[in-house]
């Protein structure tokens, strides 16, 4: 059986790399596809251990479909929220986000 | 079975009235929409009825999912009159902007029902569930004028960094998961306090929860969207925003650092001293600069979280229970001078051409007396001047603080209290003592709503500072009841 740790280092590797491209990335379409990617590492790292421990009742794994169902309503919200944007700037750029300051 | 529905029904009252308002919107004329708000307040006020009705009961329901009991009572109470304001608030403010809608109030009661859920939660996943509802209701309500860049702006930053944040959270759980086991508090913190998990996996666990919220209520250094936030959201909103997610982050927070970590205090408490004191330093003095009054409130509004985290440090001592409802008197202050202060904003802005400057207040006090008075009084109190709320607040949360043998922080925090005095008297000055270069054009736009929402709330400040000791007591007997002190 695969050990524990190789899950686990896959989950940081996602999540890492979502973050990196959160921080990175200017387009927001981007930038919201990299916290999907976050978000699935924290999956993967929960029905990981979920399989592991000692508790045989599958508490990660239900944890992750209420993750499936809250990310699929925040990349509505935030793609609404895009287009608003996009009809008032006709740009998607995290630059655009400057008219604020201090 | 028929118990576990018991415990939720506030909620579902306003989850209906929620879907009510969507559906019967449509099918009304435009002028037709303000009783929308009169639902929405008349909900409030029902789900505040029936959560009376309940505040002797004690039980968990939905298999551990959620506990009713005095705490989650005295917090769904304190967010329900935070709706109830902020509703109050808003009508004519949309009206004017002709963005009055029922999705509007929908999405404020979806909010608190989010709030309620987070704070009964004693499940890691419900609390995941409530707190995205309460995020993304506000993600939208930030940016309800979409036809204002400003809005739309403030908006997308909040759901960028909040939906960031909530992944730190999210992955700090999932460590907590992972190392014990279990998905419940109790569960969690008994087999923390057991001692055989992995002491390195636990900090980072701690950290990334801590960070999480520290976004979540805006403390620094994960402030940056705050005073963007709130300059950016409309006026109604912005009040909204700024106490109702924060009450319901500290509720959780106290939870969380009781319950779960309470046996781990040693780890967290430097970790929470540190991030206070810096949060008071920055709120404090870059409210000092800023020109725009939002600004100004949202950076004070940063100050104040600072004072709530050094009392989140105290209640990792002995005096756990005194800091705690310390807190919880807090916030209750805090939600109603917050509230009104972004009111009266709301309330010139509607009633001349007030552009939420600071200039624009001079000579405020003769062209609104009313208006100017009020402000006052929310600035006295958020100043923490008797005989206001804010003062009864600051007393008890530095009392608690010296309590826990922590002297040197409650006069630190006494200190940047006395620097953020200075800007909120600045105001005081400027609408009393300054002449205005030109006067505010007056448009005249009435509204009793309004009014009552500002009354209520100034009555609050005033009656919270003259006799505080039922709200302290309820806070008291809420604690004893819930986390065993």
């Amino acid at each position: 059986m695969t050990p524990l740790q190789h899950y686990l280092f896959l989950a940081v590797a996602l999540f890492s790399i979502g973050a990196w491209g959160v921080l990175a990335r200017r387009n927001i379409i981007l930038v919201i596809m990299c916290i999907e990617l976050m978000l699935n590492g924290i999956n993967i790292a929960l029905i990981a251990f979920s399989n592991y421990s000692l508790d045989g009742a599958g508490r990660g794994q239900v944890f992750v479909f209420f993750i499936f169902a809250v990310a699929a309503a925040e990349v509505a919200i935030g793609l609404a929220i895009t287009i608003a944007l996009y009809r008032l700037r006709e740009r998607m750029s995290v630059d655009e986000l400057h008219e604020m300051k201090g | 079975m028929q118990h576990d529905l018991l415990a939720i029904i506030p909620e579902l009252m306003l989850i209906a009235t929620a879907l009510v308002i969507l559906l019967i919107d449509p099918l009304l004329p435009p002028d037709g929409r303000r009783g929308l708000g009169y639902l929405g307040v008349f909900a409030c006020a029902m789900a505040g009825l029936s959560t009376w009705f309940l505040r002797n009961e004690e039980f968990t329901a939905f298999n551990d999912a959620i506990s009713l009991d005095r705490y989650t009572i005295y917090f769904k109470a304190l967010f329900l009159v935070i709706a109830v304001i902020a509703m109050l608030l808003s009508e004519k403010h949309l009206e004017l902007h002709r963005r009055l809608l029922g999705d509007y109030y929908s999405l404020i009661l979806l909010a608190t029902v989010g709030m309620m859920v987070m704070t009964e939660s004693i499940d890691i996943m419900t609390f995941f569930v409530g707190l995205e509802l309460m995020a993304l209701a506000s993600y939208i309500l930030a940016g309800f004028f979409r036809y204002d860049e400003l809005s739309v702006e403030a908006s997308l930053k909040y759901f960028l960094t909040g939906a960031f944040a909530s992944t730190f959270v999210l992955f700090g759980l999932a460590l907590l998961y992972g190392i014990t086991g279990y998905t419940n508090y109790q569960q969690i913190g008994e087999t923390i306090a057991a001692g055989n998990v992995p002491g390195s996996t636990l900090v980072i666990a701690i950290i990334l929860v801590i960070a999480g919220f520290g976004f979540k209520v805006g403390a620094v250094p994960f402030h940056n969207w705050a005073p963007d936030v709130y300059q950016g959201s409309p006026t109604p909103v912005a009040a909204f925003l700024s106490v109702g997610p924060k009450a319901a982050g500290f509720a959780v927070l106290i939870k969380f650092m009781t319950v779960i970590l309470g046996s781990e205090s040693g780890t967290w408490v430097g970790l929470i001293i540190a991030i206070a004191i810096v949060t008071m330093l920055v709120g404090a003095t870059m409210a000092l600069v800023q020109r725009d009054l939002k600004r100004m409130l949202a950076y004070s509004s940063i100050a104040h979280v600072g004072y709530l985290l050094l009392a989140i440090s105290a209640s990792g001592e002995e005096v756990a229970a005194f800091a705690s409802a310390s807190i919880m008197f807090y916030l209750a202050a805090y939600a109603l001078m917050n509230l009104g202060a972004f009111g009266v904003l709301v309330y010139l802005s509607n009633n001349s051409s007030f552009g939420n400057r600071l200039d624009d207040l001079a000579g405020l006090g003769k062209q609104f007396p009313w208006a100017a008075g009020i402000l006052t009084v929310f600035m006295l109190s958020l100043a923490g001047i008797p005989p206001t709320a804010g003062f009864f607040a600051k007393f008890y949360l530095f009392a608690a603080v010296v309590d826990a043998g922590l002297a040197w922080l409650a006069m630190v925090g006494a200190l940047f209290s006395l620097v953020s005095a200075f800007y909120y008297l600045r105001v005081i000055v400027y609408m009393y003592m300054r002449q205005p270069e030109q006067e505010l054009e007056r448009s005249g736009e009435r509204s009793f709503d309004l009014n009552l929402g500002l009354g209520l709330a100034a009555v609050g400040v005033l009656l919270l500072g003259l006799y505080p000791s039922p709200v302290l007591d309820a806070a008291q007997d809420a604690l004893l009841m819930v986390l065993g002190f």
